[in-house]
């Protein structure tokens, strides 16, 4: 059980800075009654282990999930969707060990799909990215904060990050509802539409894709794929996951033409094969002395994706103009993949 | 204001700098000894491991065997069944080469498992990663746990140079492999 500290009030925030027990932003205080709450919501006991790290000898507890959580700012109805992310955290498939502590600076990428997600007021669209959504915003946020006090991911311990990225204080969204005939990304995952699911990737940032000027479906899916398959791409040529999140416009422009989804991630899969000529334009060298992370196919190329179901293809954003997202994995399927995990909501 | 309840979010017993595990038992070596190498595939990691196993001959002339250990991803470690399998064949081991945040851990993480199974073992990282995997060496209750570094990049420089960088190594190596230390300089003479 987790440790309680009697702490007068008006010093409750400058001990958790001095700790190292926030992201730098100012948290809720975790209070026996607050961290309660969220394990009622979920129907957990405050000893329910939730995952293990072995690499990292550590696992985590519902009552450590919770109390997190309520430092991020959750509501105790978003901790059933806290907890699935957790689950999938800790997923061996997801590598939390590597993932968190890679130079390449890992965003835990979080998409909720599903009724639920409505439930909680949960954003998919206007500034679905940005700022604004508690929901959004304090998932994501609990995530990253079990990763930091729970998993050891902290700067300067076992967090290696060169550099990082804005997505690593939280990047969690709802996905839009499908824009038929499209369904969502859960029942493409084999999970039934009533079901709602937490489905994470470790992450770059958030790059965002702007074409205006165009309905033409293979021009607008270029524009995803200009990106994907750049040279300063970590997984270009290597054989990565992304997560690719339509906008409207975007999205409503390939539907309409009658694309279907398996059509669009067939076509962004092979507009992202590379030739060892693009990397080099890319100042990027092909590697000669590693294992396995480049390997030539027949034709001469390179696949960023090997396999069409590595595109986790989502709907969401704001009407209005021709904005999307890409959000490219930190590193090839052979580290880390994603991970889907159903939210059990209890009754 | 009064004072409040409120409750740790972190693992404290996981951040202590307690012995959990003891290292291998080092020991003077014997004819017929066999050296592995756990090559974790990124560049030049089996190039680098390579030129050292080379060192390593010819200062422990009881290493008859050297067999190469190639993993499928920099960022994962062996798995119990693959560390079972390489500490029954092995009397030593490098892990290597750890220049990255996620591989530096798994070649230390993966030499501290041959360690606990009794094989005398270390790793080879570069100079940016030495404090990381001294934390993970705390994580995994083997403080103070040692590894061997190299400058920074690795993987831009020559072969000449690399080679001339793991040499300057090998003495180390043999000393934390074996306890025995190589050529000992003559103290010198005020």
């Amino acid at each position: 059980m987790s440790e309680a500290l009697e702490l007068d009030e008006s010093d409750v925030q400058e001990t958790y800075f001095e700790r190292g027990w926030t992201d730098g932003l100012p948290i809720v205080p975790p209070t026996p009654a607050r961290v309660e709450a969220l394990l009622a919501a979920a129907a957990l006991a405050p000893e329910a282990v939730l995952g293990t790290v072995v690499q990292r000898n550590r696992s985590v507890s519902a009552q450590e999930a919770a109390i997190n959580a309520v430092m991020a700012g959750c509501r105790p109805d978003y901790f059933p969707i806290v907890v699935a992310g957790v689950r999938a955290l800790t997923d061996p498939a997801y590598n939390a060990n590597g993932a968190l502590t890679s130079t390449g600076g890992t965003a835990i990428c979080t998409i909720v799909s599903g009724p639920l997600a409505t439930e909680i007021g949960m954003n998919s669209g206007h500034n679905v990215l940005g700022q604004g959504n508690r929901a959004n915003a304090t998932i994501g946020r609990a995530l990253r904060l079990v990763a930091m006090n729970v998993l050891g991911a902290k700067p300067g311990f076992l967090d290696g990050a060169s550099i990082g990225n804005p997505g690593k204080y939280a990047l969690c969204f709802a996905e839009s509802d499908p824009i038929a005939p499209w369904g969502p990304l859960r029942t493409e995952l084999g999970y039934a539409l009533t079901d709602t699911t937490v489905t994470i990737l470790a992450t770059e940032g958030p790059r965002q894709i702007a074409n205006l000027l165009t309905g033409d479906p293979e021009w607008v899916l270029r524009g995803f794929a200009s990106s994907l398959r750049a040279g300063h791409t970590y997984i270009a040529g290597k054989g990565g996951q992304a997560v690719v999140l339509m906008g409207p416009e975007h999205a409503g422009a390939v539907r309409d033409a009658g694309w279907s989804r398996d059509r669009v991630r067939d076509y962004l899969v092979a507009q992202t094969r590379i030739t060892e000529a693009d990397l080099h334009a890319a100042g990027v060298p092909v590697e000669s002395t590693g294992a396995h992370t480049m390997v030539v196919e027949p034709d001469g190329r390179y696949s960023t994706f090997r396999r069409p179901e590595d595109i986790l293809l989502v709907c969401a954003g704001g009407a209005g103009a021709g904005w999307s997202a890409v959000m490219p994995a930190w590193a090839p399927t052979n580290n880390s993949r994603s991970v889907t995990q159903r939210v059990e909501a209890p009754a | 204001m009064g004072v409040i309840t409120v409750l740790r979010p972190d693992k404290p017993d996981a951040e202590q700098a307690v012995a959990a595990s003891s290292p291998a038992g080092r020991a003077p070596l014997q004819d017929g000894a066999a050296l592995v190498l756990i090559d974790n595939g990124k560049s030049h990691a089996k190039i680098v491991l390579l030129m050292l196993a080379d060192e390593l001959r010819t200062r422990l002339p009881q290493i008859e065997h050297v067999e190469v250990f190639s993993k499928t991803s920099a960022a994962v470690t062996i798995t119990d069944e693959e560390a079972r399998r390489l500490a029954e064949r092995a009397t030593l081991v490098v892990t290597g080469l750890g220049d990255c945040g996620a591989c530096s851990s798994c070649s230390v993480l993966d030499a501290i498992t041959l360690e606990k199974l009794g094989v005398p073992a270390t790793a080879v990282i570069t100079e940016p990663f030495a404090v990381l995997v001294e934390q993970f060496a705390i994580t995994l209750g083997m403080p103070g746990y040692h590894n061997v570094t190299l400058p920074h990049p690795v993987a831009t420089r020559p072969d000449d140079e690399v080679r001339e960088l793991v040499a300057g190594l090998a003495d180390d190596v043999v000393h934390q492999l074996t306890g025995s230390v190589v050529s000992p300089e003559p103290a010198a003479v005020a």
